[in-house]
This record gives structure tokens, C-alpha cells and sequence, in this order.
């Protein structure tokens, strides 16, 4: 590598303007590759964001996606998450301001997403893929860069998860299910982002259940934990099936939306068990729960209000009983990413 | 230097709209710091940033600091009842 680029990468970290790894800088030539045909709404205001209040503009958002390495065919993505995050009910300042350790998901659903060749495979959630690693990346470095939510500063994480540099994948092209963004009321021809205040995702496995019924209360058992954001405020959950997990309960006739509420029925934890765990002690004088009030020590409390709060998506690999949870907190967002953009 | 690169960083920031404040507090203020442990304070500087703000707008209003640690034995109803027959009004740093 030429000495002069890495002396760029290296002002880039002493600028500040880096996620702790290194980035290609964003030279004007690069940034104007990025921007292509959206070159003439460089100044367009695409969202003001919280925390700092920062105007993100196209070309400020493709500065950034540059450094995070991303093609400009994932400009569009990048931009349309970003109007994502800005609407009122992602609640971005709460998630990226916040001590919990919750940091924007973004799932990227419909033709696009198999245009740019995302992964909903074999490791859909981990590392791999150029268009899942930047596009999550460059969410955070905006949020960083012109959201102002930097590590240390206003983003007062205490203990913060692998997602902060980025978090995103697309659905497995062997779901039996209809895709997220059709679930929200877009055609299966659109292509969406769906943004998400995810807690890191964690892994469940379960490989003999022969049952549907058995699978989901096997599952549902291991995201009932009392020290969740979500067993105290009841807001969306999500949980990824791998293949091998949805087919066991879809080839038994079961939808999605049979899934979601025997998720919710039995993803539950007894009040008895909050009341003296987690954010006792803070939640009830500050924010109580709706629930709090009344509860008796036996009474299974779900961990969101609705079954449509559970989200189910399908991704993984072909093999494996292995499926991931992700609490968060809050509720997801779902944006039709711009005809022209396609 | 970064001059020939494309700042990634806002230039200009939307203002914020701010909550009502009230016209006027009397009697005493409890600075309360929530987030308190053995090792950090980090409420004691949000509390430091609005006692210069109370001495500033009301200057008739006296300040006090309690520390509550956020694990506290306490059960927070039971203390917060106590401390509203104290105080004229409670300002919590508190970490969520």
C-alpha cells in the first residue's frame, strides 16, 4: 500500500472519525465514485440525528460509507437505513445514548438483498460478507460521525456488544416464510431495511425436539431471561430460526404468525422472578412497567405486550438445530429503500 | 491532515426542542446521584452541570447532594416517599 494512503488512514484515526478500525479514507474522488448518480442531491437532507442533531446530508452519509468500504450500489441501503433510524418510533437517541448494551440491527429483505449478494446463510450474523460487514458499518460510523454518538461520550454503553461495528444480514433464501418487509405490509418485489435496537444476539440450540410445540417451548424457554430489557418493558423481541429449525415447525402446517404467538405465550417469566431481579429497584420508581402493578409472585409475564411483537425471521446454514435470540428494546422499522435506488 | 479528504463528520446540527421549564423554584433542591458506585461518579458531573444551572435561573433555591447508589438496599418506593416530605423538588442521574 502506498505510504501516502496509509498517512490518510492514519489522520483518519486522528481525526476521530473511525469505529477502532481502520478505514479507506474518503478522498473527494472516492466519495464522488460513491455517490454516482446521487451526486446532484449531495446537499439533500436525508435525516437529522440524534444524539448531536447532526443534519446527515446524501454526501455526508457517503463519506461515510465509503470509509466503511462499501460499494456504491450500497449507497441506497445505507440511505434509507439511515431514514430508518431517524423515525421517531426507532427511538435513536435511547439506543445509542443509553448504558444498556443495545446498537442499531439492520436486515436487508427482497431483490436487492440477493442483488448485492448479502448472506442469510451459513453465518448470516457473523463475518464474511462484504455487503452485510459495511452496510452495518457504515450506520454506525454515521451515528458516530453525524449523530454525535460517539464511544465514551454520548454513547454510554457499559458494556457495549460486537454489533457496534456494524450489524447486518439479510433473510435465508430457504425460509418457508414470507420475507420481514411483506410482514409489514410491502409487495415481495419491494426491497426494505428494517432497523432494530438489538441486544447482541445469542445462541440457542436445541436438536431433538420432534415436535413443533416442544421446538418453540424449548427455544421460548431459553430467551425468557429476567434480566432482559424485555421482561420488564414488553417491547419486540426477535428470534432467527436457521433453516433446519423453520422447516421443522412449517413443514407441520405451521405460519409465521402461528409461530410468533406460541413464542409469546410461552416466552415468559414469572413477576416473582422480576420483582427481584434486573431493574428492580430502578424501573419501578422511574419508568413502571405496566405490568408491575398488581402482579403476584406466580403470574408468567411475556416479554412483549403482543405476538406481533415477535419477530421471526428465517437464516443460517442448511445444517444445525440452531437458532439465535435478540432482545433489544423498543420497536423495529421497516422502509421501502427508493425505486430510484434500484 | 485531513484537508483533502471528505469530512464524514455533520457541519451543522438542527436545534434541540427543550422541555418546560418551571417559573420559578423555592426551598431546597435534592442533587440526587443514582449511578453512584465504588468507582466511578459519573453523576456527580451531570449533577455539577445542573447545580450551576439552578444557581444561575433560581437563585433562591438552595441545592443538597445525596448519594443513592443505584443497587441500593432501599426498596425505591419506600425512599423516594421519604424524600418527597423533604424536598421541594428531586433531580436523579440515573444511568437507563
Amino acid at each position: 500500500m502506498a505510504p501516502e494512503v496509509l498517512d490518510d488512514i492514519e489522520a483518519c484515526f486522528a481525526a476521530g472519525w473511525t469505529d477502532g478500525r481502520p478505514v479507506v479514507p474518503p478522498t473527494r474522488e472516492r466519495v464522488e465514485r460513491m455517490l454516482g448518480p446521487w451526486a446532484a442531491r449531495r446537499d439533500e437532507l436525508v435525516a437529522v440525528l440524534a444524539p448531536g442533531q447532526g443534519r446527515a446530508t446524501v454526501e455526508k452519509i457517503a463519506a461515510n460509507a465509503v470509509m466503511a468500504g462499501c460499494l456504491p450500489e450500497h449507497l441506497p441501503v445505507v440511505l434509507e437505513a439511515v431514514r430508518a433510524i431517524a423515525e421517531p418510533a426507532f427511538c435513536l437517541e435511547d439506543v445509542v445514548t443509553t448504558v444498556h448494551s443495545v446498537s442499531p440491527l439492520l436486515v436487508v429483505t427482497g431483490p436487492l438483498a440477493e442483488k448485492l449478494e448479502m448472506n442469510g446463510g451459513g453465518n448470516a450474523l457473523g463475518h464474511g460478507n462484504r455487503a452485510n460487514a459495511t452496510i452495518g458499518r457504515a450506520l454506525m460510523l454515521v451515528i458516530q460521525n453525524i449523530g454525535m454518538a460517539r464511544p465514551g461520550g454520548l454513547d454510554a454503553t457499559t458494556i457495549g456488544h460486537p454489533g457496534k461495528f456494524g450489524f447486518c444480514f439479510t433473510e435465508s433464501a430457504e425460509s418457508p416464510w414470507q420475507p420481514l418487509h411483506v410482514d409489514r405490509g410491502l409487495a415481495a418485489e419491494d426491497s426494505a431495511v428494517t432497523a432494530y435496537g438489538a441486544d447482541g444476539p445469542f445462541c440457542i440450540c436445541d436438536f431433538g425436539r420432534p415436535t413443533p410445540e416442544e421446538l418453540i417451548e424449548s427455544l421460548a424457554d431459553s430467551l425468557a431471561m429476567p434480566g432482559s430489557y424485555n421482561a420488564f418493558f414488553r417491547d419486540e423481541l426477535w428470534i432467527v430460526m436457521s433453516p433446519e429449525h423453520a422447516d421443522g415447525v412449517a413443514r407441520h402446517g405451521w405460519s409465521k404468525a402461528d409461530v410468533r404467538q406460541a413464542f409469546w405465550e410461552r416466552a415468559r417469566v414469572p413477576a416473582g422472578r422480576l420483582k427481584r431481579r434486573s431493574l428492580y429497584g430502578f424501573a419501578d420508581a422511574v419508568i413502571a412497567p405496566d405490568w408491575y402493578e398488581g402482579a403476584e409472585d406466580g403470574d408468567l409475564i411475556p416479554l412483549c405486550r403482543r405476538p406481533d411483537q415477535v419477530v421471526v425471521l428465517c437464516a443460517g446454514g442448511p445444517y444445525g438445530g440452531y437458532s439465535a435470540g435478540i432482545l433489544g428494546m423498543v420497536g423495529s422499522v421497516t422502509r421501502k429503500i427508493e425505486e430510484q435506488a434500484l | 491532515m485531513t484537508d483533502h479528504l471528505v469530512s464524514p463528520v455533520a457541519d451543522s446540527f438542527a436545534p434541540r426542542d427543550l422541555a418546560a421549564r418551571p417559573q420559578a423554584i423555592t426551598g431546597t433542591v435534592a442533587l440526587v446521584d443514582g449511578m453512584l458506585n465504588a468507582k466511578a461518579q459519573w453523576g456527580q458531573g451531570i449533577l455539577d452541570a445542573v447545580e450551576a444551572e439552578l444557581h444561575a435561573r433560581h437563585p433562591g433555591a438552595t441545592v443538597e447532594r445525596i448519594a443513592r447508589p443505584q443497587l441500593g438496599a432501599t426498596p425505591a418506593e419506600v425512599w423516594a416517599a421519604a424524600m418527597a416530605d423533604r424536598y421541594a423538588a428531586l433531580v436523579i442521574a440515573a444511568g437507563d
